[in-house]
């Protein structure tokens, strides 16, 4: 998962068209508008974020654990999430948390494929009910992106978390 | 070394008539007499196995709020040890896992074997003239003992033996951790959260609540991913506050049987379980419980996760409710499934898993939720002095003689003789003043 993506870093006008689209992804997530979130997301998108794991530095190509993980999630999985928030029974997110997603660091390249690697650090605030603190979820994103007719779609997202042991109760937003 | 109580906990504890104080999630003096009385005295579970397949391997974990190493040593002996230094205390290990022979201490640099042994100490003439290394290695529990591939620690020496502690429990642990010829075996590391609750409430709540299902997670009905509820099950008290509730679904409704387990793990199952045992899980949706203190499990079906790909599969996940403080329990979560598994169902299995029971799946949020909230509304004085109600089943209690299996069991899918079962063996516990001898 360390491995350098190849291919050429993107020019200036593709970095900011890129970017733009990361930045209004977050942003719906943020205004809880989640269907519309979803149809920026290609169907076969893979959606996941290994555990982290306390390691030697020596073992430190190993942090982050290839089979278990918080999200391993298809289109299938992520509307099932989605459509769940729409329920009146998704007591976990109603009311629901105020999240700020922000998104910084961004190196964005053109994979031998045709499609766009971007990736990134973020930071998401979540506030729940009246608490003064807030969960804080901080990591790495490395992003897939592909362009079809229509614009650009994410086709893959990897969540690399730098919390081993979860500060959060749970998870139940979207990163 | 014996901890005079300030509680009365005969009066705070009465599942006989239904009520348990809330005081006993709140109080951290409770709290710290739990860990001595308790966790301190109880059979834990540390670890799987097969999570150390290989000599040196090793992974932290913790016994009550005791830090402690599991070791795989060179001639394959699972040990476990206090995981810190005799010297003057430090850590010796600081990583959740990894492979050493040695395990050497940052501070002054005494060096312990995998197998606890002190084998090296710095300036040893020079600073010590004489040391009597061989008394002190790593501390160890007086008590450890593999079943199954689960890895348990007893700190008492007057412990009774696993076998005895679990009793009629061993019978239902069978049906999840032997019940093929290879065993079980933990697919990678363990979900982990810091969540802001009382251990108990998730010890209670795998205990047997089948009450909480249908409203808790009711999004689960309403997008139609399992049906409502059967009203039909067995809960199972066992000697020593061991408990186990199966749900199961009517013969009318043609569900996957036997947890839709992939025919390599069944045709090992046929000849590893005894009939009885295949029975209990024939016809389920799930069976749970709680080994006494904090070790719970659930084996589930899902017969849709509401993605197309994926094909009826069931899931098995254990899980320790840590108690690091009064309102707060690191939350561990395995999941473990037959070596025996082909792979497009491991696959499978561990998705449904994690998008419903991992710690962001879509019924562990609102469990969490729900556990989490409790915690917070039990700070308050007058809260304190107010009872939890557990008098399901109390006046109505459907004993079922005919059940397949040990244990006393009750033909109702609802029910609170598991928790009532639960909180009288805590109380036991607690009311014994002979903690762990010094
Ligand atoms: S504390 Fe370990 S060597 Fe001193
Ligand atoms: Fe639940």
């Amino acid at each position: 998962m360390s491995a350098e993506a190849t291919g050429q870093a993107v020019d200036p006008a593709l970095h900011l068209e890129l970017s733009a689209f990361l930045f209004r992804e977050a942003r719906l997530l943020d205004e809880g508008r989640f269907e519309d979130w979803l149809a920026l997301l290609a169907e076969d998108i893979a959606y996941e974020m290994p555990l982290t794991l306390t390691r030697e530095r020596s073992e430190s190509e190993r942090v982050h654990d290839p089979r278990m993980g918080y999200f391993s999630e298809n289109i299938h999985s992520l509307r099932t999430r989605v459509a769940r928030l729409r329920t009146d029974y998704a007591w976990a997110e109603d009311p629901p948390t105020r999240t700020r997603h922000l998104l910084s660091n961004l190196e964005a390249r053109e994979l031998e494929d045709g499609r766009y690697e971007v990736r990134s650090a973020f930071v998401v605030y979540a506030s729940r009910g009246n608490q003064t603190g807030w969960d804080q979820f901080v990591g790495g994103r490395r992003d897939t992106i592909e362009r079809v007719e229509e614009g650009l779609l994410l086709t893959r997202r990897l969540l690399l978390l730098d919390q081993a042991m979860l500060g959060a109760n749970s998870i139940s937003i979207f990163l | 070394m014996s901890v005079e109580s300030t509680h009365d906990y005969e009066a705070l504890v009465r599942p006989e008539e239904g009520e348990v104080s809330r005081r006993i999630f709140a109080d951290p003096e409770v709290h710290a007499e739990e860990l001595e009385r308790i966790f301190a005295r109880s059979w834990l579970f540390v670890a799987h196995a097969s999570e150390i397949p290989s000599a040196g391997d090793y992974v932290t974990r913790l016994s009550g709020t005791d830090p402690v190493v599991v070791t795989r040593t060179e001639d394959d002996q699972i040990r476990v040890f206090h995981n810190s230094c005799r010297h003057r205390g430090m850590q010796v290990c600081r990583v959740d896992r990894g492979n050493t022979a040695h395990f050497r201490c940052p501070y002054h640099g005494w060096t312990y074997k995998n197998d606890g042994r002190l084998i090296g100490v710095p300036a040893h003439k020079y600073a010590y003239g004489e040391l009597d290394r061989s008394r002190l290695g790593l501390l160890e529990p007086p008590h450890v003992r593999v079943l199954h591939g689960l890895v348990f620690v007893n700190w008492d020496p007057d412990a009774p033996s696993l076998e005895d502690y679990l009793g009629d429990m061993l019978w239902y642990l069978e049906i999840l951790f032997a019940r093929t010829e290879q065993g079980i075996e933990v697919v990678g590391s363990p979900q982990r959260s810091l969540t802001a609750m009382n251990w108990k409430l998730g010890a209670d709540n795998f205990s047997g609540d089948g009450y909480h299902v249908a409203m808790t997670h009711r999004h689960a009905l309403e997008l139609e991913l399992f049906g409502g509820g059967t009203m039909l099950g067995h809960t199972i008290v066992c000697e020593g506050g061991h408990t186990v509730r199966f749900q199961n679904f009517p013969p009318q409704i043609p569900l996957p049987h036997h947890l839709a387990l992939p025919d390599e793990v069944m045709e090992s199952m046929r000849r590893t379980l005894d009939p009885d045992q295949l029975d209990a899980i024939d016809a389920i949706t799930v069976m749970h419980g709680n080994v006494f203190p904090n070790f719970s499990f659930v084996d589930a079906i899902f017969t849709t996760t509401g993605d197309p790909d994926i094909p009826p599969v069931s899931f098995q996940n254990i899980r320790l409710w840590q108690p690091a403080s009064a309102d707060e329990t690191e939350l561990w979560s395995w999941v473990t499934m037959a070596k025996e598994t082909p792979d497009w169902w491991r696959d499978a299995s561990l998705e449904t898993f994690v998008r419903s029971h991992g710690i962001a799946g879509t019924f562990d949020q609102d469990d969490i939720e729900v556990w989490t909230n409790i915690t917070a509304a039990n700070r308050g004085p007058i809260a304190r002095r107010q009872t939890f109600n557990y008098e399901i089943g109390l006046r109505n209690p459907r004993p079922d003689p005919d059940w397949i299996g040990p244990g006393t069991a009750y033909a109702a899918d609802y029910n609170e003789a598991n928790q009532r079962a639960f909180y009288s063996t805590w109380r036991g516990y607690m009311q014994s003043r002979t903690g762990v001898k010094a």
